[in-house]
């Protein structure tokens, strides 16, 4: 699930002008972790010149940002579009290292990525509003699974 | 209605009343702590409500192990690395806070950093990521009835560099007491004890209405609402009033509770965007911004804001006013404090009327939009919607 959220936000900074906006004002390099819990699975993220990429996990202590949910079920409500990540953030589902300003600039492109992702009628339920969309989503999901 | 999940943490041991301040030696022994660093600000020395906390000190025999008296409004990460450096090389124990949000804000920022051992508190940014690390004794003492800080889980601390409010959130950021003494209070000014009483009435409202809320924040931020429909007024007309003074504190505190557990959303993240980036008091940016962020929350908060007329109204006029109209009568009620505030003691109703700019707005709206505090805003908020509502204000 966290492999593919990073292929899909690999695909909307390319074609979803928020999304890269976004992105584009984090500092270059700046990278980001999510663990789904303190031992799980996990990925890293960075800003780097070609958008956005994936470092290896031995990256997870130089982050300046890290997402970590409390559990695993936390993180399954989340990923699975159960609960929206503001909900998540009310209920105390994830902690958070880091800057909180940058946290709240990479939610929002999480909450778009997910109003591509979700269907609508599950993306309405845990988004306050659904963003305008730039591209079908049926284009990110083929864009994410092949890697183009 | 039960949310599918909450927390709420309230642990500050209140002192509160008469003599209050006196009970502190006997607090900080209950803490095992000897050596206490007192921290607060120059106008509280200069009017003496310092020499009045430490005479309350001497009186149980605690002499305080140093003091800093430097700290300023708007304290920046800069001075909460200087205090904390002051601490070690002191060798304190324990801190005793007097003073303002900011002056508690920065304490609980010194309190982290040498609970956590670091040396600088941009290394221990974030979100409930910290243990509760060493042990040190944090007594907090309001001077002023509104930011409710010693009851509140949350600093905000300014990056001087980036010239923005940082949040910290962590449940070891609460003190272990709180002292509310009337002697504190007293020597308020009215503008600044009807900006930081209409602040206490903000983080209830907010905290009454956040995505946070949860039953039991829900009875503070009730309770808070009806102390301050009752003694507000009174405290600002008549500040020597020691039961209105009183009751603010305590309004203050309960309502600080109530946000620190439910968190507060619109109003107060474009606040802090305002006194980050064009230095508008936190108080006076609550009172203009709240009917402008009412009226855009309505859709989605007219239900709970009509129930907020009974604790702000009064059950009188609660009962009186149709279901339908409610809503509209808790943003008018606020509106008619605001304008008798505006009246009696020249708190400022619109934006125009302080240091903000209609030239810093697209800055202070960008800086809105990344508080911590925007995410549990029920409703979605855009750039352009907060542009809108700073124009409104204005």
């Amino acid at each position: 699930m966290l492999f593919f959220l990073y292929r899909a936000f690999q695909v909307l900074y390319r074609y979803d002008e928020t999304v890269r906006r976004e992105v584009d004002g984090w500092k270059a390099g700046f990278k980001i972790c999510m663990n789904a819990t303190r031992q799980g699975p996990g990925i890293c993220l960075s800003h780097t010149e070609k958008g956005i990429e994936r470092l290896g996990k031995q990256k997870f202590s130089e982050a300046d940002m890290t997402i970590e949910f409390r559990n695993i079920d936390a993180a399954f409500l989340v990923l699975s579009g159960q609960i929206g990540v503001a909900q998540a953030y009310s209920q105390h589902r994830f902690t958070l290292r880091g800057s909180i300003a940058d946290c709240m600039s990479f939610v929002h492109c999480v909450e778009i990525i997910e109003a591509y992702l979700f269907p609508g009628f599950i993306a309405r339920k845990i988004l306050k509003a659904m963003p305008k969309k730039e591209i079908s989503p049926v284009s990110v999901y083929w864009h994410a699974i092949l890697n183009i | 209605m039960l949310p599918d999940y909450y927390e709420f943490y309230n642990p500050p041991k209140l002192l509160s009343g008469n003599f209050a301040l006196e009970n502190i030696p006997g607090a900080l022994a209950d803490l095992k702590a000897k050596k206490p660093l007192l921290l607060s600000d120059q106008i509280l020395k200069k009017i003496g409500t310092l020499q009045t906390v430490t005479d309350a000190l001497l009186s149980g025999g605690m002499t305080p192990g140093g003091s800093f008296t430097e700290i300023p409004a708007d304290s920046s990460s800069l001075v909460v690395n200087q205090i904390a450096a002051l601490f070690r090389s002191l060798g304190c124990d324990s801190i005793i806070a007097v003073g303002g949000g900011s002056v508690l804000d920065t304490a609980k920022g010194v309190r982290m950093l040498i609970s956590q051992n670091a040396g600088n508190i941009m290394d221990v940014m974030g979100c409930e990521t910290i243990d509760c690390g060493e042990r040190v004794p944090f007594i907090a003492v309001p001077t002023t009835a509104g930011t409710g800080s010693e009851s509140t889980m949350v600093a905000v601390i300014l990056d001087p560099i980036k010239n923005i409010k940082m949040e910290f959130i962590s449940y070891h950021l609460l003190p272990d007491v709180a002292v509310l003494d009337p002697r504190m209070t007293l020597t308020l000014p009215p503008r600044i004890t009807a900006s930081t009483g209409m602040d206490a009435l903000c983080h209830a409202l907010e905290a009454y209405t956040c995505l946070q809320k949860n039953p039991v924040s829900d009875a503070f931020a009730a309770g808070a609402l009806e102390i301050i429909r009752d003694h507000l007024r009174t405290a600002v007309n008549n500040g020597k009033d020691v039961k209105a003074r009183q009751a603010m504190a305590n309004a203050a505190f309960m309502a600080g509770a109530a946000f620190s557990n439910s968190m507060v959303g619109m109003i107060h993240a474009i606040g802090h965007a305002l006194g980050g980036v064009c230095h508008v008091p936190h108080g006076e940016a609550m009172t203009i911004l709240m009917p402008y962020c009412m009226e855009y929350n309505f859709d989605v908060l007219e239900g709970l804001y009509g129930k907020l007329l009974l604790y702000l109204a009064g059950d009188e006029i609660y009962a009186g006013t149709p279901r339908e109209e409610r809503g509209r009568g808790t943003i008018s009620l606020i509106r008619q404090m605001t304008s008798e505030f505006h009246e009696s003691c020249g708190l400022p109703m619109r934006l125009s009327e302080t240091k903000a700019r209609r030239e810093d707005f697209e800055k202070v709206a960008q800086a809105a939009l990344k508080d911590g505090a925007m995410i549990v805003n029920p409703k979605q908020v855009g750039q352009q919607d907060v542009l809108n509502i700073l124009e409104k204000a204005f």
